[in-house]
């Protein structure tokens, strides 16, 4: 624990403090822009961090990395715009609540949830890294193939009601993931000869177009503006010790994040909408989710919140990133000499636990800023239609535009947009088929290569017993809600 | 005849007067290079890393662009028709474009590029879990005993190419190969003991060998790694075989004029030689191999035809 | 109404049949393994759809039999004042949108920034409003090119043309 101390003391250092806000205000609004990300933030700071004591610059990138994630929120919650596709499922009760006039206690909710659920997934980064990351290595082909089954299997909760289209948008986003390279037999897939989709539709292009253009398009031709009541009412306090009713939801949240994050390769996409899914499945009043329920926005903010600390686990200690941003952090490492791996705790001991003790930090820093400015920025709601839907459709094509500099990608997000606003017209919900996009790859290729290593046997879906976890979770979830009244009768006739 | 000719001399004159002029104050405003993969990953990091120092060697900026669509099929595709003014170059990984080329048809050869510079070199490495088989022999006595599980960066990748290669030489009947996008997915794999080994670049394995986690017993060179100095060699145990070395550099577009390109040459050659890219490079165990164009350009004609003999041996699996 | 806001559905629903099944027959030239996946998707899909079309059949058989028009006159005319406006306003902003698409396409992004602000302040925004508009959308196009053209290094002048 000397080690502790010792990076504690580092980072209380002005400049180490200075970099730890800097990167958490610019992630923050990195993480506003819609499609933009913390990858390309990150990429765009290299030069200005190079010059930097190593422990310093790690710091801000850090911190940036971490922090993106909240400027989502912000714009899910307000705009129905996610920032990253991690914040979809927050979209789906946050915005509800603002229409209501109820923003404020979401943005409250929002800001808790920083906060929280980064502190618990930090706190699990700095005393488990290690053993998180042999965890991890447990996971082959088999088992991600049966996370993702897993995860799919929670799509039902997201459409009860209309299962059946929630299934057909799921099949037609799982339909869409496989147009590209196949990673497997190197074929191409669907592309008609058209280049930029070679690589597969690009997820977060998808994205924009499915939620920032679609709903350009919806105020648009609803000519007004977002706030229903021209007033914003609702407290953020409010929304604070709403956070605290909640803490079974709080934990389940805060683990699916982290197993989502620490996991490298799921993505980190789908911890927010799995959370989502999850705390809908628990609830006593599932019907609410959806229609602005404060345990929606809890749910999914808290898992994406801890997702990120978890995602840095396989980053620092086996040099495998989680994720696009991550695979940046690395470079970033890579370049101070920090080599990351399990040898990193040794080596550089001093760097890492100063990067842990400061991003510990940046949620509560999340907080203050969420505390002071979120509400200002609430006033956005307000703004005339002619104004909000070409800034919502510049930034968010501008985003979609900037991953590769294709103005081809500004065309697919167009034409998702069209999608989504078709879909929504017609009574499907987009995010089945968004988490059948995000999710595709991850089933089809581990399929075909767990059945590569064992030789065409089918035993190895059942060997580990990770697999048989797996296995039983994806059978309760599916079978779940018909035991709970099953479960429901049984013990009142004993009363 | 003559009439047509004298016009055409005359504009030959003129541009090769316009060429000199150009040159003479090359680089007046900034320059673009397009790297072909995505942010943070090697290419890209490696670029970042270089890019300083060759600005201090032009006068000028040089901005990055990343534009990593189709493994970069569709920035070379582009690269093609770039005004040759060397303010425009890209970033690849060699061969990686010609093995593309062989993928299907593509608005591009690679032959028709001018080269600039390469300033790093890897080579494949074969590595399995540091529990299982010590010696390159008794892992050669497993894998002929029964297939085994390797990994792969990529079908159709350099690390398939070269496990192909080595089935061949070495006289293993079968490989279950199992592709990855990108070594790091086969790495994990390996270290987790899903797989049997792991064909992968000798960079991305490294700091898993450190930790103890993973163990090379082959490197694919004809020389050892400086860094990876315990690593045999195909001759060292007595085989021969034909390599596909892996080389970072620059290049820029056809036809761009001789005066350009030796002054980008000198640029880069001299930031290759600066003791700051140095000490980032020995960070990230890139090996530094500096390759001049004419060097490169053979280097790429050379591998031709052995990525067409190596390709029929892909779509014959 | 009720039967016409379904009619909308069961086309979607149709077009997704065509979809779905193009999918399928498009995966057959494909090498076994890749074509595994697709076609099971496909099929599933396409059978999903088929119940669901079913199901909208049978609703509307039953529905048909229940309500009467008596009360569909009225909110048939107000919806249709409402719809006609909103579809104007749809295709208008359509409209917007692939203009300044192609104005992207052909001239570099900072093109489509312009007439997207410009576009929507005329066609959405009052009237007397206009040299507000105006100022916001070069003060926008302005801000979009410090930021992202210079600060970001985002080519903005990527266009076709030059």
């Amino acid at each position: 624990m000397d080690a502790l101390a010792q990076a504690i003391a580092f980072v209380l250092q002005w400049q180490n403090l200075a970099a730890l806000a800097g990167g958490t205000v610019y992630g923050i609004i990195i993480g506003v822009l819609p499609g933009l990300g913390p990858s390309a933030g990150m990429a765009l700071a290299i030069p200005l961090v190079m010059t930097w004591h190593p422990a310093t610059a790690l710091i801000f990138m850090g911190a940036l990395y971490k922090c993106s994630n909240y400027g989502g929120s912000l714009t899910a919650i307000l705009v129905n715009t996610p920032g990253d596709a991690s914040n979809a499922a927050t979209v789906l009760d946050g915005y509800p609540m603002c229409e209501r006039g109820r923003g404020g206690v979401a943005l409250g909710l929002s800001a808790t949830s920083a906060l929280v659920g980064g502190t618990i997934g930090m706190l699990c980064l700095i005393f488990a890294a290690p053993f998180l990351a042999d965890f991890a290595l447990e996971f082959g082909p088999a088992e991600y193939f049966l996370t993702a089954i897993l995860a799919l299997s929670l799509i039902a909760a997201v459409v009860q009601g209309a299962t059946i289209k929630g299934l057909i948008a799921a099949g037609l986003g799982l339909l869409l993931s496989t147009v590209g390279f196949d990673v497997i037999a190197g074929h191409l897939r669907y592309t008609f000869g058209w280049a930029p989709i070679e690589d597969g539709i690009p997820l977060i292009q998808a994205l924009v177009g499915l939620f920032a253009v679609t709903q350009a398009l919806v105020l648009a031709e609803s000519a007004s503006s977002i706030s229903r009541l021209a007033k914003l009412s609702g407290s953020f306090w409010e929304g604070v010790r709403t956070y605290f009713l909640h803490p079974v939801i709080v934990a389940r949240a805060a683990l699916i994040g982290l197993i989502v994050g620490v996991l490298p390769a799921v993505g980190q996409s789908s911890a927010g909408l799995l959370a989502w899914a999850d705390a809908k499945r628990a609830s006593r009043h599932p019907e609410t989710f959806g229609q602005g329920a404060p345990e929606g926005v809890l749910a999914s903010e808290t898992a994406t919140n801890a997702c990120m600390p978890g995602d840095l686990v396989c980053t620092i200690a086996l040099g495998v990133p989680g994720s696009v941003g991550a695979a940046v952090f690395l470079g970033v490492m890579i370049i101070f000499g920090i080599v990351p791996g399990p040898l990193v705790f040794v080596n550089n001991a001093e760097v890492i636990y100063s990067l842990f003790v400061a991003l510990f930090l940046t949620s509560f820093l999340v907080f203050i800023v969420g505390m002071t400015v979120a509400r200002r920025l609430a006033v956005v709601t307000l703004l005339p239609n002619n104004v909000i839907v070409p800034l919502i459709l510049v930034v968010s094509l501008l985003g979609s535009f900037a991953i590769r500099n294709e103005m081809a990608d500004v065309v697919i997000s167009l034409a998702f947009g069209a999608l989504g606003y078709v879909m929504l017209k017609r009574g499907f919900t987009p995010i089945p088929l968004l988490l059948g996009l995000v999710l595709g790859e991850m089933v089809e290729t581990n399929y075909h290569r767990a059945l590569l290593i064992s030789g065409g046997s089918y035993s190895i879906f059942y060997s580990s017993v990770i697999c048989k976890v797996l296995i039983l979770l994806t059978v309760l979830s599916l079978v779940g809600p018909y035991l709970g009244p099953f479960w429901r009768t049984l013990t009142q006739g004993e009363k | 005849m003559s009439t047509l000719l004298k016009p055409v001399i005359v504009a030959a004159a003129a541009a090769l007067l316009a060429a000199q002029v150009f040159a003479a104050d090359f680089p007046n405003k900034p320059i673009k290079l397009i790297v072909t993969a995505a942010a943070g990953g090697g290419e890209d990091t490696e670029a970042r890393a270089i890019a300083p120092f060759v600005e201090k060697h032009l006068g000028q900026q040089m901005v990055i662009e990343d534009q990593p669509g189709a493994g970069g099929k569709i920035a070379f595709e582009k690269f093609m028709s770039i005004k040759p003014d060397g303010y425009t170059l890209i970033t690849y990984t060699f061969p990686k474009s010609v093995i593309i080329e062989y993928q299907g048809k593509t608005g591009y050869k690679t032959r028709d590029f001018t080269p600039i510079f390469a300033w790093s070199r890897s080579s494949q490495i074969l590595v399995v879990n540091g529990d299982s088989w010590k010696t390159f022999a008794e892992f050669l006595k497993a894998a002929k005993e029964k297939p085994l599980s390797g990994g792969l960066s990529g079908r159709g990748s350099t690390t398939h190419l070269m496990g192909l290669i080595a089935l061949d030489e070495l006289g293993i009947n079968k490989v279950n190969w199992v592709p990855y996008e990108g070594s790091a997915g086969s790495v994990t794999a390996l270290a987790g003991k899903h797989l049997d080994f792991t064909m992968s670049l000798s960079t991305s394995a490294v700091p898993l060998i450190q930790a103890g986690k993973l163990r090379p017993l082959l490197l694919f060179s004809d020389k050892r790694d400086p860094y990876l100095p315990d690593v045999p060699i195909p001759k060292d145990l007595g085989y021969e075989m034909s390599f596909i070395p892996t080389l970072r550099g620059v290049e820029a577009p056809p036809n761009t004029p001789a005066e350009i390109v030796k002054i980008l040459e000198d640029a880069f050659t001299k930031a290759a030689q600066e003791q700051g890219f140095i000490d980032i490079a020995a960070k990230r165990k890139m090996v530094l191999h500096p390759v001049g164009s004419k060097e490169y350009a053979k280097a790429v004609a050379d591998v031709y035809p052995k990525i067409a003999k190596f390709q029929s041996m892909l779509s014959a699996k | 109404m009720k039967e016409k806001f379904k009619s909308a559905e069961v086309w979607f629903k149709i077009v997704l049949l065509f979809v779905f099944s193009g999918f399928y027959v498009l995966a057959i030239p494909f090498p076994q393994d890749s074509r595994q996946f697709p076609q099971l998707l496909a099929a599933i899909s396409l059978a999903l759809t088929v119940i669901a079309l079913g199901m909208d059949f049978l609703r509307a058989q039953a529905v048909a039999g229940e309500i009467g028009d008596v009360d569909d006159t009225e909110l048939k005319v107000l919806d249709a004042g409402t719809r006609r406006a909103r579809r104007k306003r749809f295709y208008q902003a359509w409209a917007i949108l692939l203009v300044a698409t192609v104005a992207g396409v052909l001239g570099g992004f900072l093109f489509s920034t312009v007439l997207l602000f410009a576009g929507f302040g005329f066609a959405f925004g009052r009237r007397e409003n206009w040299v507000r508009n105006t100022i916001v959308a070069a003060a926008m196009t302005v801000l979009v090119y410090l930021v992202f053209g210079r600060i970001m290094a985002v080519p903005l002048f990527n266009g076709v043309l030059w």
